[in-house]
């Protein structure tokens, strides 16, 4: 497995961590109940969860496919392919945040309060992330 | 990737053998891209620009159309 496909794989993994932690809050009595502050501030801790997840992710990975291949796992310098790669993925998580994005909109013009409606756009992001990272792992690996 | 795709093969392998075994990683170099995208080229995941495809016939010394074949599909062959 290359750099950029276990960069791929921890922040997939990282994704879908959030996404079933948020999940789990979610369902748990109250999860709903408090204010939008607490739920952006909650919502923020997340979002650090997620980029301390993946610089510390990254190094643990490579630590380990280093040691298991028995050479250092280096990253590449970019070229058309990781490009093309990037840009389908983008587009792909750009369609699943978008459907969020629309998913909020529908949530308010339904009448739902600001708490859960921020959850929907949170996880349509969190969702169009996993999309992002799923698409580029399968794009590297199958084509 | 790409629609099509599977209609371009290519002689990378046996270029690659004729010119001494030369590795993936040094035609890479010589293309201007990856190992990875080498890779993908010859398993035929991936269909390479114009310039790569150059790039990669200029390496072995041949003309692009040695190293690479497209065939077209039935109902186009047709036409």
């Amino acid at each position: 497995m290359t750099f950029k496909e276990l960069n791929a794989v921890v922040s997939l993994l990282g994704s879908i961590i959030a996404g079933i932690w948020l999940a789990n809050d979610l369902m748990a009595a109250g999860g709903l109940e408090a204010g939008v502050s607490a739920a952006a501030v909650k919502l923020l801790w997340v979002i650090g969860f997620l980029v301390i997840f993946n610089i510390v992710g990254m190094i643990l990975a490579v630590i380990l496919a280093s040691i298991l291949r028995g050479e250092e796992v280096k990253d590449e310098a970019t070229d058309e392919r990781d490009r093309l790669v990037s840009a389908k993925a983008l587009g792909n998580g750009y369609l699943v945040a978008s459907i969020g994005m629309l998913g909020t909109l529908v949530a308010f013009a339904m009448g739902w309060e600001a708490t859960p409606a921020i959850h929907v756009l949170f996880g349509g992001a969190l969702l169009a992330g996993a999309i992002e990272a799923g698409s580029r792992l399968v794009y590297y690996r199958i084509g | 990737m790409g629609k099509g795709q599977s209609s371009i093969t290519n002689t990378i392998r046996v270029l690659r053998f004729n010119a001494g075994e030369m590795t993936q990683a040094a035609l890479a170099e010589k293309a201007g891209v990856t190992r990875q995208t080498i890779v993908a080229i010859e398993q035929g995941r991936y269909s390479p620009s114009l310039e790569v495809a150059f790039r990669i016939a200029h390496a072995f010394g041949v003309p692009v159309t040695e190293v690479f074949q497209w065939t077209p599909d039935r109902g186009e062959a047709d036409q």
